[in-house]
């Protein structure tokens, strides 16, 4: 018996009379069924196989530029811009620390657009416990950048838990950058205890005049 | 019959669906110029009163098995952009007038500004697609793109299908080939796929989301068939549609189909005769013949009780994806829209 406030279970004739067509065998519905296998095995099966190829290529590819072309090709121009979107998620989602992040005074729009990157931390966490991951980033201007830091908001997932911006520390702080120079930044991420399981993600932003916004995304299982 | 209470029960949860879906849909809808042919149309079909079927059902599925409304609703908000950009072409391909009691926009306008503001709702419901990647992450978005892609490409093959029966104007069209045609045209966008995104985004997985095809199925058919049934028997000022529209545009409907298929070769031959000239020089006689043929044939019956048919097989398949899960609201209200799908007026 399915009750709950607002919602009333119909209990009247006309169910009864569904419940027993339901348990009749009707041509109309034999039809359906035969045509929905021979649909489904065309396409959603195809379908199926696209994804998992792609979600296979995602982990084990090192040519993720190829794989990314190798969608395009053919592709409707709706699925180009999918791709695209696609296209930032891998180059950030995955590869945290094999990225250089690429600052310039001169860029004033830098990444400060609506394809903010996704950053992954490159190894899922466990509650009490503490992930880090390498950023590297270098300065593709001609100015020296001096003072660069990177701030973050507290870490949130689907259902608002949330991880305190003070459980995520950068090492170091205060970095000076000559043009054309390459530094590391560790980001670390001290997962309370307490923490439910969930993808966390919240905004980074370095120095406003960078102009440099992401989306730092932990996995804790 | 249910009673007009238990009925407003269960619109006013999918009322609420809806104008969660739709006030989403409007704050994605630029405002700025090009309005006057542009942005100020984008929003005319959207405002006007829709089912929200669904919004509806992608966000009752994805509550019933654990998720909430904030996760899925830009999803939902793409569904029902490209349901409306579907429902603008759709009107231009049919040379419908009415839509959702008002003129349809390419009456209204004409139809080049009538495809580009359908094209522009294709091309915005993108933008919540892509914000997914922030609140699911890079694979859950991936998935829900190719939910969508298979969505809108089986609907426009289907289309196809259809116009392609109307432009070769075929006679000879069998019960499969409408069953075919409507599991492409409107079970995957309108059921199908509302529910297996609603679903996935909940559990965070596709494992086991081909259980929705049946019942989707079965449940999308009932619907069409309602919706069919509806333009033959409907209120105008309910239905929103012009009444005996379907017989107007010759569209392939399963009470036309039987009708063909059951009536003398004389009658047939002039049903075709009638299907074979401009919709413009059809009249009105002729349509009111045809009319009382289907009543002849017992062809309003005949899918009335498909639709009945289909609808109980739909029940069944509920029972099993949903009769394990705790009750709840949206679990019910998924069960009553079965029979409503059958029993609704509008």
């Amino acid at each position: 018996m399915e009750k709950s406030k607002g919602q009333t279970d119909f209990k009247t004739k006309s169910f009864d009379i569904l419940s027993e067509f339901a348990n009749s065998t009707s041509k109309v519905v034999q039809k359906a069924a035969d045509i929905l296998e021979e649909e489904v095995a065309a396409g959603v099966i195809a379908a199926k196989q696209v994804e998992e190829i792609f979600v296979k290529n995602n982990k084990a590819s090192s040519d993720q530029k190829a794989l990314i072309n190798r969608f395009r090709k053919d592709a409707h121009e709706l699925l180009d811009v999918i791709v695209n979107i696609l296209d930032v998620s891998i180059k950030y989602g995955t590869n945290l620390t094999d990225k250089i992040i690429s600052m310039d005074f001169n860029n004033k729009k830098g990444s400060n657009n609506s394809q903010t990157p996704v950053l992954e931390m490159p190894n899922e966490v466990k509650p009490g416990e503490k992930v880090s991951a390498d950023m590297t980033i270098r300065n593709e201007g001609d100015k020296n950048i001096t003072k660069f830091d990177v701030f973050v908001t507290e870490l949130i997932n689907s259902s608002g838990n949330k991880i305190a911006s003070t459980a995520i520390k950068f090492k170091p702080v205060n970095i000076n950058l000559k043009p054309s120079e390459t530094k590391k930044i560790t980001i670390e991420v001290n997962v309370p205890k307490n923490t439910a399981k969930g993808s966390y993600s919240g905004l980074l932003q370095a120095n406003s005049e960078l102009k440099f916004k992401a989306i730092l995304l932990v996995n804790v299982v | 019959m249910i009673t007009t209470s238990k009925y407003d029960e269960l619109k006013q949860v999918l009322a609420k669906y809806n104008k969660l879906a739709i006030d989403s849909v409007l704050s994605y809808l630029p405002n700025k110029e090009p309005r006057k042919y542009l942005y100020d149309l984008v929003s005319s079909y959207p405002k006007r009163p829709g089912k929200g079927f669904r919004p509806g059902l992608c966000i009752a599925t994805c509550k019933a098995f654990g998720g909430n409304e904030e996760m899925v609703l830009k999803s939902s908000t793409a569904i029902e952009m490209f349901h409306n950009a579907f429902l603008v072409h759709d009107d231009i391909e049919d040379e419908s007038e009415y839509r959702r009691g008002s003129e349809t926009l390419n009456k209204s306008y004409g139809n080049a500004i009538a495809v580009n503001v359908g094209d522009a709702l294709n091309v915005l419901s993108i933008r919540p697609l892509m914000e997914n990647l922030f609140s699911l992450g890079p694979n859950m978005t991936w998935t829900v793109f190719t939910e969508i892609e298979h969505m809108v490409r089986q609907s426009v093959e289907g289309q196809a299908m259809e116009l392609g029966w109307i432009k070769e104007n075929k006679i000879l069209i069998q019960e499969e080939d409408y069953l075919r045609m409507i599991l492409k045209k409107t079970c995957w966008y309108t059921i199908i796929h509302p529910m297996r995104i609603g679903y996935l985004t909940a559990i965070g997985d596709t494992e086991d989301i081909d259980k929705f095809n049946r019942f989707g199925y079965y449940m999308g058919s009932a619907f069409q068939i309602q919706d069919d049934l509806l333009n033959l028997v409907g209120d105008v000022k309910k239905y929103g549609k012009e009444i005996l529209g379907d017989i107007w545009e010759g569209k392939r409907t399963l009470i036309l189909i039987h009708l063909l298929n059951n009536c003398s070769a004389t009658e047939r031959e002039k049903i075709s005769q009638f299907l074979n000239t401009p919709r413009k020089n059809r009249n009105e006689e002729d349509v009111c013949w045809i009319f009382d043929l289907m009543q002849k044939y017992k062809s309003i019956s005949y899918a009335t009780k498909c639709a009945q048919e289909l609808a109980g097989a739909a029940l069944r398949e509920y029972m099993k994806i949903f009769g394990y899960l705790p009750d709840s609201e949206d679990k019910t209200f998924i069960k009553n829209i079965i029979l409503y799908m059958i029993e609704r007026d509008l």
